[in-house]
């Protein structure tokens, strides 16, 4: 049995499927902009009734846009677009090649326009037959019938059967660019210090990281502003690394991301953390030296004894101060993970128990004595990194939709049909046709007919 | 030295008296000839007139942009296009009975750019997000695309009041129902391809600002839910000969998609949030 008889081609080609799945998928992208969507939109919907929630998140209503239900609609669409166009090709080819006033009386039973003509020599009336036609436009064809009867036929715009298929195969290939972007492309982020090199980043999606395949250095950030405090430029000045090797130094800035190996990285946000640090080491309440450290970095002290520092708070839990997560190794111990607090009394708030801690417990250091001096801020740039082979499909689909469109609505298939009949007097009349916009072939035909009427009128 | 945003004030208040005048002409039955239309003419190209101010005033304040980026920015520029859009209209079909609806919009668009609390009228300085090329493309080609869809609309509220007194004197001045329809599916083209062009070159933009042609960002959304619909409205005419009552209800919910994702989208969190300011 052909496919075309098949109860599943007919189900898929109704263009009422096509407007059913249209107003659904509008009607679901709607919901999704009404239930908080994603990772930010759980954090919203925690506080609502937790049934509700879960029956939401069973739907895929949490996550709309990726739910299997919103992807089968997509689907449905797509072969809907396949079936329905196919289904149409053979009809829009046989008007692309059928479709043509023919030579002859029956195309006259109705002319738009007839008048009485001159009488007129053989050569000149094929003359200006040709140039009404091309007033009109198209490749003029002139036919001759008999020793008085001339036909002159023009047509363009054949092309026009087929705008439709364009803007359904756009629209195809915006849904594959897609797909391919989702497949084999990737959305993350990263935090780079001043002064950091990062050769991995997070997903976007909360499913681990992606390896880069080179090193990028964050050499330095720049904010600047407006005189009222609007936000001017944000731009992070990077060096790639390739085997260790610098290959290129660049700027990025809002809307001038930077690109290399099919990987994009856009300026997204900043912030400042403190991040480096100067300790004062005593022993035995002699000064061994003032001592910069810095946040994810491990720093000699002294002989042997080495500190890291895991983390750096401006203001720890907003009561106590300064503070520094330090972890300490000495070549006789376990390495011991302490709080250190610059303001000496930040703790005598706490209940003794909490301030016995072993968190707390700086004698670990002893005979060593550390003081945090002076706490400093450092700018990390926030950047989005992505991978999206699907996106010259896309760009590709967009160009051909808009060129789609024009061809579907704005290029109509004109053809005009003119029988002159060279008698004493003679007759001349006119048909045409045009499969849209029949007010612009009327204007046309005003025109031809006007030229037309000057030449070669009786009365005129 | 008079002010854009001066001009634009006192504009509002013309507008409404054009409205009267467009009023007044319908129910002396065209008496007025061409008045209403040259009074419009002359308040447009003086609308015209004050965003260029706006433009050249960014200069002088040192920032140097198009007028473009905010709402009080859009809503003139939205109503400005949605006035000359109208005349080219009338100066086609010689009715100036759609006039009469569109001058109220116009003057309710200015009216709330004006006059609202909420609107801010400072010329800002273009934050980092906006600064590009790509601004004036998308910014033109969503409007003209709204402006149509406000025609469309339009027409078809003109268009359902015809339908129920359809013999009535008074209304015969109103275009017939057909020329009422061709103007709907006229516009609803013209919209369509417009705002699908603004959809393309936002998704272009997106994709070097926020890198992501498509973040599914409520405003975004909402452009595709009213695309999709304007989408449907073609269709049943197109293949499946809707006509009439039915499309013109159709392309008035269309509008109603444009209008939240114009307003009602700013309600909701998103990257567009610059556009609420």
């Amino acid at each position: 049995m052909p496919l075309k008889d098949t109860g599943i081609w007919n189900f898929f080609k109704s263009v009422r499927l096509t407007i059913i799945l249209l107003i659904v998928l509008a009607a679901i992208a709607l919901i999704g902009t009404l239930i908080p969507q994603g990772k930010e939109g759980l954090r919203i919907i925690s506080r609502w009734n937790p049934t509700l929630v879960e029956f939401l998140f069973k739907i895929g209503f949490l996550d709309v846009y990726h739910s299997s239900l919103f992807r089968l609609l997509l689907l449905a669409l797509a072969l809907n677009l396949v079936v329905c166009s196919l289904d149409r090709l053979p009809k829009s080819m046989r008007l692309y090649r059928h479709n043509r006033l023919s030579f002859g009386d029956t195309a006259f039973e109705r002319p738009l326009a007839r008048f009485r003509t001159k009488a007129l020599e053989h050569s000149s009336a094929q003359n200006i037959l040709r140039n009404a036609l091309r007033l009109f436009g198209g490749r003029p064809e002139i036919k001759q019938e008999g020793s008085s009867v001339l036909y002159g036929f023009s047509q363009y715009g054949k092309f026009s059967y087929f705008g439709v298929y364009l803007v359904h195969l756009s629209v195809l290939l915006i849904l594959l660019g897609g797909l391919i972007g989702s497949f084999l492309g990737f959305e993350g982020y990263v935090n780079i210090l001043e002064g950091d090199t990062i050769e991995d980043v997070e997903l976007r999606d909360g499913n681990g990281h992606v390896h880069l395949g080179f090193k990028l250095k964050c050499d330095k950030f720049f904010v600047d502003f407006y005189p009222n405090g609007t936000p001017k430029e944000y731009r992070s000045t990077v060096t790639l690394f390739l085997e260790d090797r610098p290959v290129l130094t660049k700027d990025i800035l809002v809307n001038h991301p930077l690109e290399f190996y099919g990987i994009r990285f856009y300026q997204a946000s900043y912030g400042k953390i403190p991040a480096a640090a100067i300790l004062k080491v005593q022993k035995d309440d002699l000064l061994i030296g003032e001592i910069p450290v810095e946040l994810g970095k491990q720093t000699e002290i002294t002989d042997g004894i080495t500190v890291e520092v895991l983390d750096m708070k401006a203001d720890l839990m907003n009561r106590f101060g300064p503070a520094l997560l330090l972890r300490i190794s000495n070549p006789d111990m376990q390495p011991k993970e302490v709080w250190l607090f610059k303001n000496p009394n930040a703790l005598d708030s706490l209940p003794e128990q909490m301030r016995k801690s072993e968190r707390f417990n700086t004698k670990v250091f002893l005979p060593y004595k550390l003081q945090i001096l002076d706490v400093k801020e450092k700018y990390y740039t926030g950047l989005q990194v992505s991978k999206d082979p699907g996106v010259n499909v896309v760009w590709f689909g967009f160009a051909l939709m808009i060129f789609g469109f024009f061809v579907t609505f704005f290029y109509p298939h004109r053809q005009i049909l003119i029988r002159l009949k060279l008698l004493s007097p003679g007759e001349l009349e006119i048909v045409a046709r045009t499969n849209k916009d029949p007010a612009g072939l009327e204007s046309k035909l005003e025109r031809v007919l006007s030229y037309l009427k000057k030449e070669i009128s009786l009365e005129g | 030295m008079i002010t854009s945003s001066m001009l634009l004030s006192v504009l509002t208040f013309v507008y409404f008296g054009i409205f009267m005048v467009y009023l007044l002409n319908f129910l002396l039955k065209n008496r007025l000839s061409f008045f209403p239309s040259v009074l419009l003419l002359l308040t447009t190209l003086l609308h015209g007139f004050a965003i260029v101010l706006r433009w050249i005033e960014s200069y002088k304040l040192g920032y140097g942009r198009a007028p473009f980026t905010t709402l009080y920015e859009s809503l003139i520029f939205y109503s400005w296009l949605m006035g000359a859009l109208y005349l080219l209209i009338e100066w086609r079909i010689k009715s100036k009975v759609i006039g009469m609806f569109v001058t109220p919009l116009t003057f309710l668009a200015l009216a709330y750019a004006s006059f609202s609390k909420d609107i801010n009228k400072t010329i800002q300085p273009l934050i980092p997000a906006l600064k590009s090329n790509w601004l004036i493309a998308h910014v033109i080609t969503c409007f003209v695309g709204y402006a149509a869809f406000a025609i469309s609309f339009v027409v078809c509220i003109i268009y359902l009041f015809k339908r129920k007194a359809e013999n009535s004197a008074q209304f015969s001045l109103i275009p017939s129902k057909g020329i009422l329809e061709e103007i709907n599916y006229n516009m609803v083209v013209i919209g369509f391809i417009s705002l699908s062009l603004g959809i393309i070159t936002g998704s272009i933009w997106a994709n070097v600002a926020w890198g992501s042609y498509w973040s599914w960002d409520p405003k975004e959304t909402w452009s595709l839910i009213t695309w999709l619909v304007y989408a449907t409205v073609l269709h049943a005419r197109l293949t499946r000969g809707w006509r009439g009552k039915r499309l013109a209800i159709l392309s008035i919910v269309g509008f109603l998609c444009v209008l939240f994702t114009y307003f009602g989208v700013n309600l909701l969190p998103g990257l567009h949030s610059y556009a609420t300011m």
